[in-house]
């Protein structure tokens, strides 16, 4: 069992995403945050609070109050005080062929990968095994 | 030609001194050939190494001359044996060119009978050397008897009059090249002079060239300023010796005009004196210069409407592709057979998707449409009138949120403006005053609005939210940028705002703080 996180700002696609992982992979869990500032907070409460923190995120980028980038520079400051190996999926619409080469180098090894949206189930399936 | 042919000793020179058969009229001819035989030796001697021809001549009478001398430059000169003449110089005139042998007869004569210095130029024509140019001067003296004597020389001056011709030449194509460039080329001295200008530059001051000679520029009209200028760079010119490139200036002409001038000026040597001069050749670029400056306006413009087409293309590839990807996805889950009840919540959230797919192409419609009609009419508007009808329609959320305004709005400040685009900016302005409050205060939103400089400053400040400027400040006024979680945020509200000032000339200014509030300071450039 995992423990999923979902940080994106549109609701459908937060819905449907948690939909197709419940469906597909009915053990895990998922908890949704609609922007980056709101997934930190949580993180933070978690990391006092022992409580298990996330196996996987998936990441937007583009959202108000804290946005894709400003999450990755903030985790980036906590991580070490976290033993966990959290993988972390950047999946935005912002992600094409020629700058998720650039954004992979530059994010290693924080972020395991960069998935430009609209991301299809069978990918998301691969994501979360 | 016969009445100067005289009859004279033919083989002999007159300076030899023998008795001719010429029946002398007189004795001073004896005595003249006497002092001549004495000296005849040393002349010769001395005139062999002068260049032209030395004589002595004698007119008996209108109708009789003989040279008592003539030096072995007659050979050079006339292409003669210098006893050729001693009798008769007819074998002189048969040498000069015909069109001036009359002439020279003619000033010989008057020579005779005046005394006066002859002196005369003309051509002959010599059978080996062919045309030459001759210059004769001879000091006239009145013998005891009546007759003259003339003491002269004879040179060759075709060199001369050949450069001298070369130089009028040279002159009447310089002056044609001169007074026809459309530059303005004048020499100036220090002192700011002119000292030539061509007709380009005369016709500047609407003048002759003659009439601005010895005119500096205040006396033709132009302003200390520029005369100034003008000396300074000259001066420079003189002391650095060497040219001076002024790639583009602008100036005031005379009547007041403005214009844009490239110059380049040079050390200019006078042709008579040392003291230094200028030479400037100033080219009016005022046509292209306002090309230039045209252009780059337009690149402006194209350089921002393509920063708009490039967000719009942005909006296209990732908005639109965001709510497709949704509605795909809400499908395919529809279609892994779920409950009734699972399905009816996948169409209701099909339903939202599919409205917020319109509500963005809508939204995109409306930037196209504002971006595409910036000619509407302008209509006289009063700032403060428009602002009440604005709170007007803000009625319900001004009252929901007991927002208190403070405004210093001029009851009479009026401005030529689209009416649509005028109600659009404050309307958005308020409403976003309204919308991004702050959760612990009041709303308190202040209006001041001012004209400066013939510009309405209109001026929004609230107690809300605020924006962290380093962060967002680039994307504050860009499209579908949002900063707070808000669900009425749409991020297009202050890209058209933007788009409507800078499409009437105006421009948009942000501060703000953090939790403290913003401020938009707007120059609403008026149509006047």
């Amino acid at each position: 069992m995992k423990n999923i996180c979902i940080i994106d700002n549109d609701k459908i696609y937060t819905f449907g995403v948690s939909k197709i992982i419940k469906n597909q992979l009915p053990r895990n869990k998922i908890i949704s945050f609609e922007n980056g500032r709101n997934a930190l907070d949580a993180i933070h409460e978690m990391l006092q609070n022992n409580d298990p923190l996330p196996d996987l995120i998936l990441l937007d980028i583009k959202m108000p109050e804290l946005n894709g980038w400003d999450f990755l520079h903030e985790f980036k400051k906590i991580r070490g005080k976290i033993d966990k190996e959290i993988q972390i999926f950047v999946i935005s619409s912002r992600i094409s062929k020629t700058n998720r080469e650039r954004y992979r180098l530059e994010w290693e090894p924080i972020v395991t990968d960069f998935i430009p949206k609209p991301v299809k189930m069978g990918t998301l399936q691969a994501l979360i095994n | 030609m016969t009445e100067f042919a005289y009859k004279t000793n033919a083989n002999k020179p007159a300076v030899t001194g023998e008795r001719t058969e010429i029946d002398l009229k007189s004795n001073s001819i004896k005595e003249a050939d006497t002092i001549l035989l004495d000296n005849s030796k040393i002349l010769s001697i001395l005139s062999e190494h002068i260049p032209g021809f030395l004589y002595l001549y004698h007119q008996i009478s209108d109708s009789k001359s003989r040279f008592l001398f003539a030096s072995q430059g007659i050979r050079d000169m006339y292409e003669l044996d210098p006893e050729d003449v001693a009798e008769s110089i007819d074998p002189i005139f048969e040498r000069i060119h015909e069109n001036d042998l009359e002439r020279v007869i003619q000033s010989i004569r008057e020579s005779a009978q005046t005394m006066k210095t002859w002196e005369c130029e003309y051509r002959v024509i010599l059978p080996k050397k062919g045309l030459r140019w001759l210059r004769g001067k001879a000091k006239a003296e009145r013998q005891p008897d009546g007759t003259a004597m003339g003491y002269g020389y004879v040179i060759d001056v075709t060199e001369e009059k050949k450069s001298a011709s070369r130089n009028a030449r040279l002159r009447k194509q310089f002056q044609a090249v001169f007074d026809s460039a459309p530059n303005f080329i004048y020499v100036k001295d220090l002192e700011g002079k002119y000292l030539m200008v061509n007709k380009s530059s005369a016709e500047y001051f609407d003048r002759e060239p003659e009439e601005i000679v010895g005119k500096n520029n205040i006396d033709l009209g132009l302003s200390k300023e520029i005369e100034q200028a003008c000396n300074e760079s000259d001066e420079k010119v003189i002391k650095n010796r060497e040219p001076l490139y002024i790639p583009e200036e602008k100036s005031i002409r005379s009547d007041g005009t403005e214009g844009w001038y490239q110059t380049i000026k040079v050390p200019f040597e006078q042709l008579d004196t040392d003291v230094p001069a200028v030479l400037s050749v100033v080219t009016d670029i005022t046509k292209i210069k306002t090309k230039e400056i045209e252009l780059g306006k337009s690149l402006d413009i194209i350089v921002e409407q393509n920063k708009r087409l490039k967000n719009f293309a942005h909006i296209a590839s990732h908005n639109l592709r965001n709510h497709a990807g949704n509605i795909s996805m809400l499908l395919e889950l529809y279609g892994s057979g779920e409950s009734v009840e699972e399905q009816q919540e996948l169409l209701g959230l099909l339903h939202t998707a599919s409205n917020q797919l319109n509500e963005s192409i809508s939204d995109l419609n409306e930037i196209i449409d504002q971006e595409y009609k910036p000619d509407d009419e302008l209509i006289e508007m009063n700032l403060k009138d428009t602002v009440y009808k604005i709170k007007n329609i803000l009625t319900t959320e001004i009252l929901a949120h007991n927002v208190t305004f403070k405004e210093h709005l001029p009851k009479d400040l009026t401005l030529k403006y689209n009416p649509a685009y005028l109600e659009s900016i404050i309307l958005n302005l308020l409403s976003n005053a309204i919308k991004y409050r702050h959760p612990d205060c009041k709303p308190v939103i202040k209006m001041n609005a001012y004209e400066k400089d013939n510009k309405v400053h209109f001026e929004v400040s609230d107690n809300g939210l605020g924006i962290d400027l380093e962060k967002y400040g680039d994307k504050l006024f860009g499209m579908y940028n949002t900063f707070h979680k808000n669900d009425n945020s749409k991020g297009i509200g202050l890209y058209i705002t933007k788009n409507q000032v800078e499409s009437m000339g105006g421009s948009i200014d942000v501060k703000s703080e953090l939790g403290k509030g913003s401020t938009f300071k707007i120059i609403l450039a008026s149509g006047q």
